[in-house]
Formats: structure tokens, C-alpha cells, sequence
């Protein structure tokens, strides 16, 4: 978020806005929004129909999350980028810079590397869940 | 239902949708992206 906040300058450079979502409620999306110094709106998707209809609902944590993800939606609102962690990882801001710069075509696909990763990240926080520790982005 | 919820694809159209941002405002996608590209980023929260 706060990688995100401090390239802002060369997101609006790049012609495009920047928004952050989860199912957070607006008063401790507010708290973050001034703690970070945050520009750019955070939404609170409360009864989570977006992350839900956009498949990106994480139930098996703190009674159902979103999924970190990224992408870029075009003004017709088609979508010229997208980015999907199953749990803990996301794509760094660079790399959604690198995308907003590039000709749409298809997604990047995650490197190998990355999957891995992300696959040992998914253990890491089952584990956790099991052992009841609250966690945190 | 379920086509619905899928993650959407490169070069999918997304329905418009709405919700209240930080300060409570209502925030449609369409406007967001009324004046060029969006990076949407969704992000876990804290809780």
C-alpha cells in the first residue's frame, strides 16, 4: 500500500488511478487511509458482492476475506491486466507499472518461482490458522 | 451464479459495481475509470 502510495506520481504519469479494495469497514479503512497518508480511496467492500463476484472471496480466513490481486481495468471496463495471489503474495507496484506502460495483451503469467511461494505462503498461514494466531496483511 | 464468480479474465468486461469508500463515500467503478485506466489493487485487510 504504501509501495503503491509512494509511486502515485508515476501512476498518474501513466494516465491512470489507483484504488485498493477489501472487505474492511470505511471506519478502519479511514484509520489506515490517515495513518499511511494514503491519496488514493480505499474501498469497503462490507457485504463483499465485489470480491465475491469477482471470485475472489478467501473463506477459509477471518470469516472471508479478499484475496490479494491486481488489475487493471480499461475505461470500458475491460480488464487490460490481471494478477492473482491465492493468499498471502501480490504483485509488486512496479510490475503493474511495467503493465500499465506495456500494449494490452495477455496477463503476465506468475513465475514459477512465484507459485511456489505462494504455495508455501498458503501452508504457512493454514499452519497459523491452526494454531489460532490472528494475522495480519 | 458461478460464471459470475469468476476472477475476470484479460480482455473481460466487468459489471459495474458500487460501495462506500474510507469516507463513507459512494464510489461506482464506472467513475473510477471515467478518465482512463484503474490499477485495482485487493488487498486482505486488517482486522
Amino acid at each position: 500500500m504504501a509501495e503503491y502510495r509512494d509511486l502515485q506520481p508515476r501512476f498518474a504519469a501513466a494516465g491512470a488511478r489507483v484504488a485498493f479494495l477489501s472487505v474492511d469497514p470505511p471506519w478502519r479503512s479511514a484509520r489506515v487511509h490517515r495513518d499511511l497518508a494514503l491519496t488514493f480511496p480505499l474501498l469497503c467492500d462490507v457485504d463483499k458482492h465485489i470480491v465475491t463476484a469477482w471470485g475472489l472471496l478467501n473463506e477459509r480466513e477471518a470469516g472471508g476475506i479478499a484475496k490479494p490481486a491486481a488489475f487493471i481495468v480499461r475505461p470500458n471496463r475491460t480488464i487490460g491486466f490481471a494478477s492473482v495471489d491465492e493468499v498471502t503474495r501480490r504483485i509488486g507496484a512496479d510490475d503493474v507499472l511495467a503493465a500499465l506502460a506495456a500494449a494490452p495483451k495477455a496477463a503476465a503469467e506468475q513465475p514459477q518461482r512465484r507459485a511456489v511461494r505462494a504455495r508455501l505462503n498458503d501452508f504457512v498461514q493454514s499452519a497459523r490458522g491452526l494454531l489460532g494466531r490472528r494475522g495480519r496483511r | 451464479m458461478s460464471s459470475a464468480q469468476r476472477v475476470p479474465a484479460v480482455g473481460e468486461t466487468v459489471a459495474d459495481f458500487s460501495c462506500l469508500d474510507q469516507s463513507g463515500a459512494d464510489v461506482a467503478l464506472a467513475r473510477l475509470v471515467a478518465d482512463g485506466p484503474l490499477v485495482l489493487v485487493f488487498y486482505r485487510g486488517f482486522w
